[in-house]
């Protein structure tokens, strides 16, 4: 920044030097100028006076009149006073001569006549000149002799200015071109000689600029050690000084190295203690905190493994864990309990061992189960006989699962048992009840019906038209009544579970022509049109007979039941595909529908949605049969469902009903149960 | 009383105004009948009179229906002669064990007219 300051400021000191030079100049040679013109003009007015001396010597005799031409151009020409000039008189009037004014000085003669009359006049010089249009009109008037004052001839000599100053532009541009010349001369010893001289200084600027930056091998330039005068003793002294502190330089840097190394080492050996202490610490207050959380870990999963521990040995259900080999690592106290045997008695005893609780069930149950846990590895649940250690039979409800580790292997067998033999107990005691229960009304309906048959066979007697009437109510009734302990039969078995499913290959047409044999004689007297439509011919499906036919025989005898006489009833099988739907229904399986039809009183469509509750009859089934139970299409339901089948149905009242029953077509599943429904 | 047809059933039956009906019903159709109203005696009265067919029940005192039968499947003769167990129980249960000792028929006494009864036990016996 100072550079451009010091630049800058040189410049203006040049500009400041240069116009007062170039002023100097000009009015140097507008001096001149003036000085040469001076002279010129005097120069012309001293010829042009001595010619009119010389006239006016000459001047004898006055002219009669001025105006006469003739006489000045005769008085002239002798005289050769006419090159160049001419001859005016006091009016201007051109009186001689003057004929190459306008071509050579661009003559204006208004001008001229202002300008003549301006400065001559009777009483003002005689001799001078005016300058117009850059030419001099130089005038010399001449008296004449007589007695005519106000005449006065005056003759002018006009001359260019420039004629008169072609002295001085010869010597000006002289002068110039060799003031130029000199100039530049100057300008280029000047230059080189500053340039030598910035030189000299510019290297020793350099020279000085590298020992700052520590570079003492720059070589002193010859020219600046050998420079004349100072600069040369300057740059000579520089150079020894500068040797000197390089050695210097040199010396204490080296030590400043050895110095700093032995300090970098010690400190460094002293970092390094420092970050071994600092990682050690780090180390341990790590190992610390690993410590504490295994602690505080180890506390919780204690605390945690206490509570299962608590829970289990808390829980009412015999719980027992087993080895992957079965032999047994715990049991809570309500195996104890519920088995019988101690804790210490079973430790180390496989599960199956018959010394322990003894199973009273068949090898292949035990065959079973193993292979679900072990084989199969997945959870086992069954129902159990089993005996305690006093030798007390008792039921349980067994739950027995594997427990897989890594790699899905078997670590443990967890066994859950709950002491069921008082459900069972209860259950069987229902069942029989109802058994019971069912076997003593049947006992006198099953009298009443073969008496009311052999009085109407005529056996005691013959019987009157009015007798066979009131006798043949009691037999509607006493049907009633059989069917009704049937249904209630069912319905008990139903709401206990009780019922057994038995599955075989079931040809599905015999069922239900079983069936309408049942119902021919309703069939033959209301002239019903019955139909039979079956996918395929004689198709069997793995199933239980006997819940087939309670299925159909509902379902038909109802069809029967509620349609006039001159309907029809008809029974329809159907094979859909799995994802299939039919009629609004969609099947995962494939799956058999059957169709239950008829063109009966239909269900009216507030009540549809109550038709399958327990002894429900809608209203319009009430009027064509008001002695049915309503029970009949609950064990339907509940049948079906049971087995993992469907029931559904479509009516419109007044025109008719359509039941559809649907089962997986793979079958019915078998059911453990102890009694079959009532047929 | 003489058989018209040929035929002697035995009915064992402890509940007397059953066992009545069904004699009578099966006399008008021509049948020999004889009664007993327990299994004890019913065995005994099988093996010594031989009948054609016997109609059992099942729930007797003394020695039910299935105990009976059981004692006579084990009989020379006793292991061939058909036998319809009637009963009012209404579960086959029995049944699956009846037909290890082979059953004819199992039938449900509320179920079957007596009709319809005769007629079945005439199937059978092909009269």
């Amino acid at each position: 920044m100072l550079n451009t300051f010091r630049r800058r400021l040189s410049l203006l000191v040049i500009l400041m030097a240069i116009v007062p030079v170039c002023v100097l100049i000009f009015f140097v040679f507008t001096s001149m100028r003036n000085t040469f013109l001076d002279q010129q003009r005097n120069s012309v007015l001293l010829s042009l006076s001595r010619d009119v001396n010389f006239f006016e010597q000459d001047f004898k005799q006055t002219p009669s009149d001025f105006s006469d031409q003739s006489f000045w151009s005769e008085y002239f020409v002798k005289n050769d006073l006419v090159s160049g000039r001419f001859l005016v008189n006091e009016n201007g009037s051109v009186l001689f001569g003057g004929d190459h004014l306008v071509q050579d000085f661009s003559f204006d003669k208004n001008f001229f006549l202002t300008d003549f009359s301006r400065h001559i006049s009777v009483d003002s010089s005689y001799i001078g000149f005016f300058e117009r249009d850059n030419v001099h009109y130089f005038f010399h008037r001449i008296f004449v002799p007589g007695d005519i004052p106000e005449s006065f001839v005056v003759v002018f000599e006009p001359v260019l200015t420039s004629d008169l100053l072609t002295g001085y532009y010869s010597l000006r541009n002289t002068l110039l071109s060799g003031g130029a010349l000199l100039l530049v001369l100057l300008f280029i010893i000047g230059f080189l000689f500053f340039r030598r001289l910035s030189e000299h200084a510019v290297s020793f600027v350099e020279l000085i600029r590298s020992v700052e930056n520590g570079d003492y091998s720059q070589p002193v330039p010859a020219f600046l050690l050998s420079a004349p005068g100072d600069f040369g003793v300057l740059a000579r002294a520089f150079q020894s000084m500068r040797d000197k502190l390089h050695l210097a330089h040199d010396s204490l840097r080296s030590d400043v190295d050895r110095k700093t190394r032995a300090l970098q080492m010690s400190l460094e050996h002293a970092r390094q203690d420092n970050h071994a202490l600092s990682v050690s610490r780090t180390a341990l207050a790590t190992a610390l905190e690993d410590v504490r959380e295994e602690r505080d870990r180890s506390k919780m999963l204690l605390q945690e493994s206490q509570k299962f521990r608590m829970a289990v040995d808390a829980a009412s259900d015999h719980i027992v864990i087993a080895d992957a080999d079965s032999v047994i690592l715990y049991a809570n106290p309500a195996a104890e309990r519920i088995t019988g045997f101690l804790f210490e008695e079973m430790r180390g005893k496989k599960m199956e061992d018959s010394s322990l609780w003894d199973g009273l069930m068949e090898d292949s149950f035990y065959e079973d189960l193993w292979k679900t846990v072990r084989d199969r590895k997945e959870a086992f649940v069954a129902e159990v006989r089993n005996r305690r250690k006093n030798g007390e039979e008792y039921y349980s409800a067994v739950s027995i699962s594997p427990v897989l580790g890594d790699g899905g292997k078997i670590v443990f067998f967890v066994s859950v048992e709950r002491d069921i033999t008082e459900q069972k107990m209860i259950d069987q005691s229902k069942t029989e009840f109802m058994s019971l229960a069912s076997h003593q009304l049947r006992t006198p309906l099953s009298t009443v019906r073969w008496y009311l048959e052999l009085i109407l066979g005529g056996d005691a007697g013959r019987v009157t038209k009015q007798q066979k009437m009131y006798l043949e109510e009691l037999v509607v009734a006493n049907h009633r009544m059989i069917e009704l302990v049937g249904a209630l039969l069912n319905v008990s078995r139903l709401e206990l579970g009780t019922f057994r499913v038995d599955p075989q290959s079931v040809v599905v047409p015999d069922v239900v022509r079983d069936v309408f044999r049942e119902l021919r004689s309703e069939i033959v007297m209301k002239k019903l049109v019955v139909e039979e439509q079956y996918h395929a011919k004689n198709f069997a499906m793995l199933a239980d007979r006997n819940l087939f036919h309670v299925v159909f025989q509902n379902l038909l005898s109802n069809a029967v039941k509620y349609t006039p006489v001159d309907g029809s009833v008809s029974f329809a099988s159907e094979f859909v595909s799995s994802h299939k739907s039919l009629r609004g229904q969609k099947f995962d399986v494939d799956t058999v529908v059957f169709s239950v039809t008829d063109t009966g009183c239909g269900i009216p469509s507030d009540q549809q949605d109550r038709v399958f509750s327990k002894l429900f009859r809608a209203d319009n089934a009430r009027s064509v049969d008001p002695d049915g139970n309503g029970l009949g299409l609950y064990v339907v339901k509940s049948v079906v469902e049971s087995v993992g089948g469907r029931i559904w149905f479509e009516s419109i009242e007044g025109k008719g009903a359509t039941f559809y029953v649907s089962f997986a077509s793979s079958g019915m599943k078998s059911r453990d149960g102890s009694r079959d429904l009532v047929v | 009383m003489k058989s018209s047809n040929g035929h002697t059933i035995l009915v064992v039956e402890d509940e007397d105004s059953l066992s009545q009906a069904v004699s009578m019903r099966l006399s008008s159709s021509g049948f020999r009948v004889l009664r007993q109203s327990n299994g004890h005696e019913g065995l005994a009265c099988a093996l010594k009179e031989r009948p054609d067919l016997i109609l059992l029940d099942i729930v007797m005192p003394v020695m039910d229906g299935m105990e009976m039968l059981s004692a006579l499947r084990k009989d020379e003769w006793g292991k061939d002669v058909p036998v319809i167990l009637l009963s009012n129980l209404s579960d086959p249960s029995y049944a699956a064990g009846a037909i290890e000792f082979g059953v004819f028929d199992f039938l449900v006494k509320s179920d079957w007219s007596l009709d319809d009864l005769c007629r079945k036990i005439c199937q059978h016996l092909g009269c």
